[in-house]
C-alpha cells in the first residue's frame, strides 16, 4: 500500500518529544504534590499511553502523524489537568475515554479515508442521524439531552455532530446530480442538508439545549458555502455583502426570537446577581484573574468546588491552577488539529467538506466555552474538545479528529479495489 | 530542604519552572507543525504517484491535476476555467479513482470530445489523449508531478 512506502522519518522523534513534554508536566506535578503513589500512578498511566499509542501508530499506520501527535499530546495534558484539579486524584474515567477517543479516531479514519466510499455510505449516515434524533426525542425523557443507562449516561446529541459533518460534506459529482420538480432544478443532497438542519434546530429547541445550535448551524453553513461557491473561487464583493447581511439578519432574528430563558441570560448582569445566575461566571472570572499568567499551582485552585468546573468552565479552572499562559497554549494546541489540514490540503471535495465541518465544530465549541467563561456571551454548556470532562464529548471529538486524518491521508481506490488490495 | 517545600515557599521558583515547562510544550507543538510541513512534501510525492503525474496542456499552458475531482468549465469556481462561449458553465468532470483519471460530460451542451469521439459515459484518460472542449484542445501529458503553472 502507498502509505507503507512513504513513512515519515520524524514520527519516532515526535513521539519522543511528546513523551518528554508530558514528563516535564509530570515533573511540575511532582514538585507540587511531592513523591506520592498517586503522582507515580498518574505519570505511569500518561507516559504508558504515549508509549503504547506511538507503538500502535508505528505498527498500524503512521501517515498524517500531525493529527495523531497533537491528539496524543492533548489527551495526555488533559488527563494531567483533570487529575490535579483541586486535589490530586487520578482521573481514570477521563483517561479511559481519552484512550477511547484515540482508538475511535483511528477507526473513523479507516471508515472515511476513501471519500468515494464515505459518500456512498450517505444513506447510512442519514439512518444514523435520524436514529440519534429519535433516541434524543424518545429516550431522554422530560425534554432532556441525556440517556441514563444506570452505569453510564450518554449524550446522543454529541454523536449527532460527527454524523452531521458527514452529511454536510459533498462532492462535485453529487452537486452535478440535479433533479427537476415543478420546473425547479434542485440537488437532492442540498435539500436533505437543509432538512436535517431544520430537524436538528427543532430538536435543540425542544430539548431546551440551544447552546449546541451554533455548532450545527456553523457546520451546515460551511457545507452550503462549499457547495455553492467552492473555495478556489475569489468571492465577489456582492456575495460577501450578501452573506454578511444574511449572518447579521440571522443573528438579529436569533436575538429577538430566542426563548425567555435565553433572553434572561442574554440581558442579565452577572455582577448584580453574583450569588444567583451570575455565580459561575463571577467565580470563573475571579479565578482567571487570581491565577494570573502562571497560576496558583496544580491542585491549589478553588474553582473546582463550583459546578461544571471540569466541563463548562474548564478554561477558567486551568487558568486558575496552571495559569492563563498554559490555558491559552492548550487552546492553541487543540486548534492545531483543524489547522493541520492547512499544511496538507485535502485532495477531494468530500474530504474538504469534512475538514471544514470539523474545523467549524472545534472553533465554535471552543469560542462558546471560552467566551462563556469570560462573560462575553451567556453560558452555553458546550465543552472544549478533548479537554473538558465527558465521555460522549471525548468520543465524538475523537471521531471528528479521524475525519481530519482522513482528509490528510486519503485513499482514492474504489471500495472493491481496496478490499482486493 | 525538601524540593516540594521549596516550591511552595518560593512562588517565583514555581512560576519560573511552570514557564519553562510551558515553553517546552510550546516547542513540542511547533516541532509538530514543522513536521506537518514535511508531511506536505510526503503528501505531494504520494499524490504524484497516485495521480500518475498526469497534467493537461492547452497551447503553452499547463494545468496540473491537483485533486481527485476537477471541474472544467466557464464558471469561475471551476478548477480549470476558460472564458469561452462554447464551453458550458460546468462542462466536464475529471476524477481520479484506482490510479486512473476519467473524464465525463457534466451536462455540457456542446459535449466532450476525446480523440475525435464524443463521449457518452466516463472515459479513462491515457497519455497523449486529446480532449476537445468548446474551441479548446487539451492534451494529456505526463509531468514530474510538480506544479508548473
Amino acid at each position: 500500500m502507498a502509505e507503507n512506502t512513504t513513512k515519515s522519518l520524524s514520527h519516532p522523534f515526535l513521539m519522543l518529544l511528546i513523551l518528554i513534554a508530558h514528563a516535564a508536566m509530570m515533573l511540575l506535578v511532582l514538585l507540587t504534590f511531592g513523591l506520592k503513589a498517586e503522582v507515580l500512578r498518574l505519570a505511569c498511566f500518561v507516559l504508558a499511553f504515549d508509549f503504547i499509542g506511538s507503538i500502535v501508530l508505528q505498527i498500524v499506520h503512521r501517515e498524517a502523524c500531525t493529527v495523531d501527535s497533537v491528539l496524543l499530546l492533548v489527551i495526555g495534558m488533559s488527563t494531567i489537568y483533570q487529575s490535579c484539579f483541586g486535589e490530586l486524584e487520578f482521573a481514570l474515567r477521563h483517561y479511559l475515554f481519552g484512550i477511547g477517543a484515540f482508538l475511535i479516531c483511528q477507526l473513523s479514519y479507516l471508515l472515511v479515508r476513501n471519500p468515494y466510499r464515505a459518500e456512498k455510505l450517505k444513506p447510512l449516515w442519514y439512518i444514523l442521524f435520524f436514529g440519534l434524533v429519535g433516541a434524543i426525542f424518545f429516550l431522554t425523557g422530560e425534554r432532556g439531552i441525556w440517556i441514563d443507562l444506570g452505569f453510564i449516561t450518554i449524550q446522543p446529541s454529541e454523536f449527532v455532530k460527527p454524523v452531521f459533518v458527514l452529511i454536510a460534506a459533498s462532492s462535485i459529482r453529487t452537486q452535478l446530480h440535479k433533479r427537476e420538480l415543478f420546473g425547479l432544478h434542485f440537488v437532492p443532497d442540498n435539500l436533505m442538508l437543509i432538512f436535517c438542519t431544520a430537524v436538528i434546530a427543532g430538536l435543540q429547541w425542544w430539548c431546551r439545549d440551544l447552546g449546541s445550535l451554533p455548532t450545527f448551524v456553523a457546520v451546515a453553513g460551511c457545507g452550503l458555502l462549499l457547495r455553492f461557491r467552492y473555495l478556489r473561487e475569489k468571492m465577489s464583493v456582492r456575495l460577501i455583502i450578501f452573506l454578511g447581511a444574511c449572518a447579521v439578519a440571522a443573528a438579529i432574528a436569533a436575538w429577538t426570537l430566542a426563548p425567555a430563558y435565553v433572553q434572561e441570560r442574554l440581558h442579565s448582569d452577572i455582577w448584580s446577581d453574583m450569588s444567583g445566575t451570575g455565580y459561575q461566571q463571577v467565580k470563573a472570572l475571579t479565578a482567571i484573574a487570581e491565577g494570573g499568567w502562571f497560576g496558583k499551582g496544580a491542585g491549589n485552585g478553588s474553582l473546582v468546588h463550583v459546578a461544571a468546573s471540569r466541563t463548562d468552565i474548564v478554561f477558567a479552572t486551568i487558568s486558575e491552577e496552571w495559569g492563563l499562559f498554559t490555558a491559552l497554549m492548550t487552546v492553541i494546541l487543540v486548534l492545531f488539529l483543524p489547522a493541520a489540514i492547512l499544511t496538507v490540503p485535502p485532495r477531494s471535495y468530500y474530504h474538504s467538506g469534512l475538514a471544514l465541518g470539523v474545523a467549524a465544530v472545534f472553533m465554535v465549541q471552543m469560542t462558546l466555552n471560552i467566551f462563556g467563561s469570560c462573560n462575553l456571551i451567556p453560558f452555553t454548556g458546550v465543552t472544549i474538545p478533548f479537554i473538558s470532562q465527558g465521555g460522549s464529548s471525548m468520543l465524538s471529538s475523537g471521531i471528528l479528529a479521524g475525519f481530519l486524518k482522513a482528509a490528510q491521508a486519503p485513499v482514492l481506490t474504489s471500495p472493491c479495489a481496496e478490499r482486493r488490495g | 530542604m525538601d524540593l516540594t517545600e521549596l516550591f511552595s515557599q518560593y512562588p517565583y521558583l514555581r512560576e519560573g519552572i511552570t514557564a519553562i515547562v510551558v515553553i517546552f510544550v510550546d516547542i513540542c507543538a511547533l516541532t509538530i507543525l514543522i513536521a506537518a510541513g514535511r508531511e506536505r512534501r510526503t503528501g505531494d510525492r504520494r499524490w504524484a504517484k497516485e495521480g500518475r503525474g498526469l497534467m493537461l496542456m492547452c497551447g503553452n499552458e499547463v494545468y496540473p491535476l491537483g485533486a481527485a475531482e476537477l471541474l472544467i468549465g466557464r464558471h469561475p469556481s471551476a478548477d480549470i476555467h476558460f472564458y469561452d462561449d462554447e464551453i458550458s458553465r460546468f462542462h466536464a468532470l475529471l476524477t481520479l479513482q484506482n490510479g486512473k483519471w476519467q473524464i465525463e460530460d457534466a451536462g455540457a451542451s456542446n459535449g466532450v470530445i476525446v480523440n475525435g469521439t464524443r463521449i457518452t459515459k466516463p472515459h479513462t484518460l491515457k497519455r497523449n489523449d486529446v480532449i476537445r472542449i468548446g474551441k479548446r484542445e487539451l492534451t494529456v501529458v505526463k509531468g514530474s508531478g510538480k506544479v508548473v503553472s
